[in-house]
C-alpha cells in the first residue's frame, strides 16, 4: 500500500462524502408524525390480529344474528357469556362480544342482560333494603328478566410459517376464524350459528440492520 | 488523516465495540441467590441500568424474580416485554454481525438460547395459572408449542414445559388439546406408565372409547384399576417445585496458532439429582404424577445445537481478524503486533445467559379426596415439610373444571 500523504482534493472529497452521509442520515431519520385514519379503512402491519379484524368480525354476526328474528314477535332475552380465546395471541375477546351486543340491542330486536352488573345490582338492592331509600323506591324484586338464548363463541387460529430454506424473507400466514352461536336455554339446541373466516399472510425480512 | 492516527484508530475501534455484561444484572443476581429478591428487584427497578444489548437479560431476570416474589402480574409485563423483545428482534442484524466480527459476540444483542426462548413460555404459564387466566395460559402454551417446532432437538425433551402445556390446555377447558399434549409426554416420559390413570380419565371424557379401552387394560394389568374406580377425587393440587441454580456458560478457548486463538462458550457443571418431591396429605404420603426437567442439561444441548454456527463464525471472526492486523503490520510493525495482542485478548466466548433458572423444574400432581387445602411437601432425604403456599384456585375463577385444581409453588435453593 502506497504512503499516506496529505491531498486537498481528497480532503475535499472526503467532506463532500461526509456532509453526503450527515445529510442522509438527517433525511432517513424523519420527523414524528400523527394522523387521524377512517375507522373503517383496513389497515394492517402484519399477519396479528387487529381492529380492522375485529369489525370485520363484529359487522358480519351481528348483521346475520339481527337478521335471524323479524322483530314481529316478543324480543327474545339474550345473554352473552363472552367469547373464548383460542388462538396464540392475547386478543381481548371482550371487545368483540361487547361491540356485538351493542349492534344487538341498537337493533331492537333483542333484549341483553348485563350479565356484568348482576353482582353491582345485587349489592344496591341490599343497600336499599337497609332502609335508607323508601320502599315505594325500591327495586322491587323478581323482576328480572328470564334467559331465551346463550350467546357464546369461540376465536381460533391457526399458524403457519414458512419452511426453513435459503431464502430473504420469512412467511407468516395466520387463518382466523370466529364461530358465535345462540344456544336455546330451554332445549339446549342451537338455534342459530355463523362463523367469519380470515386469513393472511405477512412477510418479514430476515436481514437488517 | 495522519498515517499514525489512522492505525490507532483501528486498534482502538475493538475495544469501543466490546461491551460486557451490565454489573446491575450481576449485582441484582447475587441478591437474588443470597434470598433478597426485594433488593434484586430494588436493582432491576429502572431499565437504564442496563445497555441496550442485555436488555432481554434484564426483562428475563426481572420477570423470574417477580415470579419468585408472588407478583405475577408483574412478572407477566416483564416477559410479555420479553416475548416482544424476541420478535421484534428476529433477524441477522448486519450491524451486530459485523461488530462481533471484529471484537467479539460480547457486542452484540443477546437474543437467548433457544431453550431459554421456551421458558419465557412456561414462566408466563405458570404465571396466568396462578392468576386464573386460564385462556392466556392456553395462549402461552401454543405459543410454546411453536417455540418447540421451530428448534425442536433438546425442547422436545423438556418433560415438564410439555406437562405445563397440557394442564393449561386443560386449565382452559381445551381437553382435547390437553389429551394430545399429555399422550406425547407419556411417550417421552421413561416411566409414561404413570400417566395411564390420567390418560384414561381423559379419553372416557372425550369419549375416545377404544383409547378408554386400551388404558384400562393397561392399568388392569398393573393391577391399579380398582383403586382409580374408587377414587373419590374432587380436588387436584398442582405444585410448581424450583430447586437450586442453573449452571453458567464458560469461554473455552482452542490455540490455532501461538497468537490466534478461537473461543466457544460452553457449559460444565456436575451431575445433579432432581429433588425427590413426596407430597403430603394429612401427613400420608400420596401416590402422584410426578414430572422434572433439568435445565442445566437443556439449555447446554440447547447450545450444542447452535454449535455449527458458533464454529463458523469464531473461524470468520479469526480470518477477519487476521486480515485486518496484517494490514496494519504493513503500515506499522510495532502497531500491528498491538493489534494482534488486542484482537488475541478479545476474543472471548459470549457467556451471557439467563442465570436466576433454577436447575430442576417439577411439577406435582396430588388428588385429594376431602376439602382438605392443607397440602405439605417433603423433600426425600432432606428431611424438610413445607406448607404450601395456595397461589390459585379454579374455582374461584367461576371454573367448573372437575377436578378443582389448585396450584402451589415451592422454591428450593441450591449451592451454585
Amino acid at each position: 500500500m502506497g504512503k499516506i500523504t496529505s491531498n486537498p482534493e481528497r480532503s475535499r472529497l472526503a467532506l463532500s462524502v461526509g456532509a453526503a452521509v450527515v445529510a442522509l442520515t438527517i433525511g432517513l431519520g424523519g420527523c414524528a408524525t400523527t394522523r387521524s385514519i377512517d375507522p373503517d379503512s383496513q389497515v394492517h402491519y402484519d399477519a396479528s390480529y387487529d381492529f380492522s379484524d375485529k369489525d370485520l368480525i363484529v359487522n358480519h354476526l351481528s348483521e346475520s344474528l339481527v337478521n335471524f328474528v323479524d322483530g314481529s314477535n316478543a324480543r327474545p332475552v339474550i345473554i352473552s357469556y363472552g367469547i373464548g380465546n383460542q388462538t396464540s395471541e392475547h386478543i381481548n375477546t371482550s371487545g368483540i362480544s361487547d361491540d356485538i351486543r351493542l349492534a344487538l340491542v341498537q337493533s331492537g330486536k333483542y333484549q341483553l342482560i348485563n350479565e356484568a352488573q348482576r353482582a353491582n345490582i345485587d349489592e344496591e338492592s341490599g343497600f336499599q333494603k337497609t332502609g335508607t331509600v323508601p320502599e315505594s323506591q325500591r327495586i322491587a324484586q323478581g323482576r328480572q328478566l328470564g334467559v331465551d338464548y346463550i350467546l357464546g363463541g369461540t376465536l381460533r387460529s391457526i399458524v403457519k410459517n414458512q419452511p426453513r430454506q435459503i431464502r430473504l424473507t420469512k412467511k407468516k400466514l395466520v387463518h382466523y376464524s370466529l364461530n358465535l352461536e345462540l344456544t336455546d336455554t330451554e332445549t339446549g339446541a342451537i338455534a342459530w350459528a355463523d362463523k367469519v373466516e380470515i386469513a393472511r399472510e405477512s412477510s418479514r425480512p430476515i436481514i437488517g440492520w | 488523516m495522519s498515517r499514525r492516527l489512522s492505525v490507532w484508530l483501528i486498534v482502538l475501534l475493538p475495544i469501543t465495540l466490546t461491551a460486557c455484561s451490565t454489573s446491575a444484572l450481576y449485582q441484582a443476581r447475587s441478591q437474588f441467590y443470597s434470598g433478597d429478591s426485594s433488593a434484586a428487584l430494588t436493582t432491576l427497578a429502572d431499565s437504564g441500568v442496563v445497555s441496550s444489548s442485555d436488555r432481554l437479560l434484564y426483562l428475563l431476570e426481572k420477570g423470574l424474580i417477580l415470579h419468585e416474589s408472588g407478583d405475577f402480574e408483574g412478572s407477566v409485563r416483564e416477559l410479555l416485554a420479553a416475548v416482544d423483545y424476541l420478535d421484534k428482534y428476529d433477524y441477522v442484524s448486519l450491524g451486530d454481525e459485523g461488530k462481533t466480527l471484529l471484537a467479539n459476540d460480547w457486542a452484540k444483542r443477546y437474543t437467548g438460547e433457544y431453550s431459554e426462548r421456551l421458558w419465557v413460555h412456561s414462566y408466563l404459564m405458570m404465571n396466568f395459572l396462578a392468576l386464573g387466566k386460564y385462556d392466556s395460559a392456553a395462549v402461552e402454551a401454543r405459543r410454546a408449542l411453536e417455540r418447540i417446532d421451530m428448534h425442536g432437538g433438546a425442547l422436545e425433551k423438556d418433560h415438564f414445559t410439555r406437562s405445563l402445556i397440557g394442564l393449561s390446555f386443560e386449565a382452559a377447558g381445551q381437553l382435547n388439546d390437553a389429551y394430545i399434549e399429555y399422550r406425547k409426554l407419556a411417550k417421552q416420559l421413561p416411566d409414561g406408565s404413570s400417566l395411564d390413570g390420567m390418560l384414561y380419565r381423559f379419553a372416557s371424557r372425550l369419549g375416545f372409547e377404544s383409547d378408554a379401552r386400551e388404558y384400562k387394560n393397561q392399568l388392569r394389568a398393573a393391577g391399579q384399576f380398582v383403586a382409580l374406580q374408587s377414587d373419590g377425587t374432587e380436588y387436584e393440587a398442582i405444585v410448581f417445585v424450583s430447586n437450586g441454580f442453573i449452571p453458567r456458560k464458560y469461554s473455552d478457548s482452542l490455540l490455532t496458532d501461538y497468537d490466534v486463538r478461537l473461543s466457544f462458550p460452553r457449559y460444565y457443571f456436575a451431575p445433579s439429582t432432581p429433588p425427590a418431591v413426596d407430597a403430603l396429605i394429612n401427613g400420608e404420603s400420596c401416590k402422584c404424577v410426578s414430572v422434572t426437567s433439568d435445565l442445566g442439561h437443556l439449555v447446554s444441548a440447547s447450545l450444542a445445537q447452535r454449535a455449527a454456527k458458533l464454529t463458523a463464525k469464531a473461524v470468520a471472526r479469526v480470518v477477519v481478524k487476521n486480515a485486518v492486523a496484517e494490514a496494519v503490520e504493513d503500515k506499522d510493525e510495532i502497531a500491528g503486533g498491538l493489534v494482534r495482542l488486542l484482537f488475541y485478548a478479545l476474543e472471548e466466548a459470549d457467556t451471557r445467559s439467563w442465570l436466576s433458572l433454577p436447575r430442576h423444574l417439577s411439577m406435582v400432581r396430588v388428588p385429594i379426596a376431602s376439602n382438605d387445602t392443607k397440602v405439605t411437601i417433603a423433600m426425600k432425604g432432606s428431611g424438610e415439610v413445607q406448607v404450601m403456599p395456595l397461589i390459585g384456585d379454579s374455582k374461584k375463577e367461576g371454573r367448573s373444571q372437575s377436578p378443582r385444581l389448585l396450584f402451589y409453588r415451592l422454591r428450593q435453593s441450591g449451592k451454585l
